[in-house]
């Protein structure tokens, strides 16, 4: 009788514990969440980047004012080899253009490349210190003219686009469950208490080990961010506005 | 305590890795960058570089403070990065060992006297361990958001525009920018002052 009872004193602390650790986790988890709100607003200059997707804490790209003809797509997806890009939140499908040779850039630029930038000449102040800039330079010599079109991003010549909302990648949680039978319940609590000293490393270490971001992801936006900007620098290319009517810029 | 549960938990380990996402890196490399332009590529993680040259590479981010330190801002966010980069590292490490040890506890099932105590004993430092790798995840996301957001200052400011910490010169515009030449100085005013103390977290 003294052996059941305190059996069950134990059971009891045990469950309390376990309890109490799994409360400890949840609020600690939850307080902070698991992603990053970035405050990073892109400056509308024509020029690609790579951002933080607060909403999914996935990497995602940019075109900061750029926008994005079906050729330029083409063109993107012959460079990378992607067939997706993740874009605003959003994924762009890539056509797969009937294109007889693969883009190339134009090799126009020995050595280091100088960046062509609009607005005022910029003045180191302060040494050491980079100015501020009240409006920023523009890539694109026409973007926030009046009367220059809205950028927008051609729908693929085959496939649809899609445009899906972003993929953030999750963890689903596991359930344990398991039924007391027999009235023994000290047999069964022994089997959930392996089962969660079995499972819980498994979890931990995914957890420890495995990237947060989806790599794919990140893959695709930075390979479309480096294309991207690659021809719009190269001038005379699918991806500038000046040559693309289509993508919204000038004719 | 029977070998079968060792087997199932060493299977369920690897199956764990095994079926983790595959390794995906970037393919194309950018060929018309700036001098001291900051580029990404993915190769397990986020790695940046300069004029071909690795900078600083997830996770911890080490020198990406020192490359954007002429722009305050994202001097900020690389410090918070490498804070947490290396707070997920170390979390990790410990995570993973607690739980480990905690798998030492099924040696209670053997030991009837002090079964409830060696069990117990093992959920706790497993939910402890558990805890400890969820905390990581969230460090390596806040360590990879912040280095982003450094990277996108430093080149708002310096890198894109073919400048360098450095060597922060940059080349003369190109053009006027539509419309901004009435409104704008020819030569742009000095940055704010920027308190030490308001950096981002």
């Amino acid at each position: 009788m003294t052996r059941l009872r305190g059996d069950g004193l134990r059971h009891w602390r045990a469950e309390c514990q376990v309890a109490s650790l799994g409360l400890f986790a949840m609020a600690t988890i939850s307080s902070g969440g698991c992603g990053y709100t970035s405050g990073y607003v892109p400056p509308i200059d024509g020029r690609a980047r790579v951002i933080w997707n607060s909403q999914d804490s996935e990497a995602t790209a940019t075109l900061a004012g750029g926008g994005m003809s079906t050729d330029c797509q083409g063109a993107i997806r012959q460079m990378t080899g992607h067939e997706r890009i993740p874009v605003d939140r959003s994924f762009v499908q890539l056509p797969t253009l009937p294109s007889t040779e693969p883009y190339q850039l134009v090799s126009s630029y020995r050595g280091e490349y100088v960046p062509r930038y609009y607005g005022p000449n910029i003045i180191v102040i302060q040494p050491g210190i980079a100015p501020h800039f009240p409006r920023p330079p523009l890539f694109i010599p026409g973007l926030g003219r009046p009367g220059f079109p809205p950028p927008r991003i051609a729908p693929p010549i085959a496939g649809g686009v899609r445009i899906g909302s972003g993929g953030g990648r999750g963890f689903g949680g596991s359930s344990l469950g398991g039924g007391s039978g027999g009235g023994d319940a000290g047999k069964a609590f022994v089997v959930l208490a392996v089962v969660a000293i079995v499972v819980m490393p498994v979890i931990s270490i995914t957890l420890a080990t495995v990237r947060p971001e989806s790599e794919r992801q990140a893959s695709q936006a930075i390979d479309a961010v480096n294309a991207y900007n690659d021809l719009l620098r190269n001038g005379n290319s699918p991806c500038d506005p000046a040559f693309a009517p289509e993508s919204g810029g000038a004719p | 305590m029977s070998p079968r549960w060792f087997r199932c938990s060493a299977t369920c380990a690897l199956l764990a890795m095994v079926l983790s996402p595959g390794c995906a890196t970037t393919q194309y490399q950018p060929q018309l960058v700036a001098r001291g332009e900051l580029t990404l590529r993915y190769d397990g993680g986020f790695v940046m570089q300069a004029q071909g040259q690795p900078v600083a590479q997830a996770l911890s981010y080490r020198g990406l403070d020192r490359f954007v330190a002429c722009v305050p801002e994202a001097h900020q966010h690389a410090r918070s990065a490498q804070r947490h980069g290396g707070a997920a590292i170390a979390l990790s490490v410990i995570g993973v060992t607690l739980s480990l040890a905690s798998l030492g506890s099924l040696a209670g099932l053997a030991d009837t006297q002090h079964q409830w105590s060696w069990l117990g004993g093992g959920l706790a430092a497993g939910a402890v361990g558990l805890t400890l790798s969820a905390l990581a995840w969230r460090e390596k996301n806040q360590a990879n958001g912040h280095a982003l957001d450094a990277m996108n200052h430093y080149n708002d400011a310096v890198g894109s525009l073919g400048a360098s910490c450095q060597d922060l010169r940059y080349p003369p515009a190109a053009g006027p920018a539509p419309q901004a030449s009435e409104a704008m100085p020819d030569n742009l005013p000095m940055p704010p002052a920027v308190s030490p103390s308001s950096g981002p977290n």
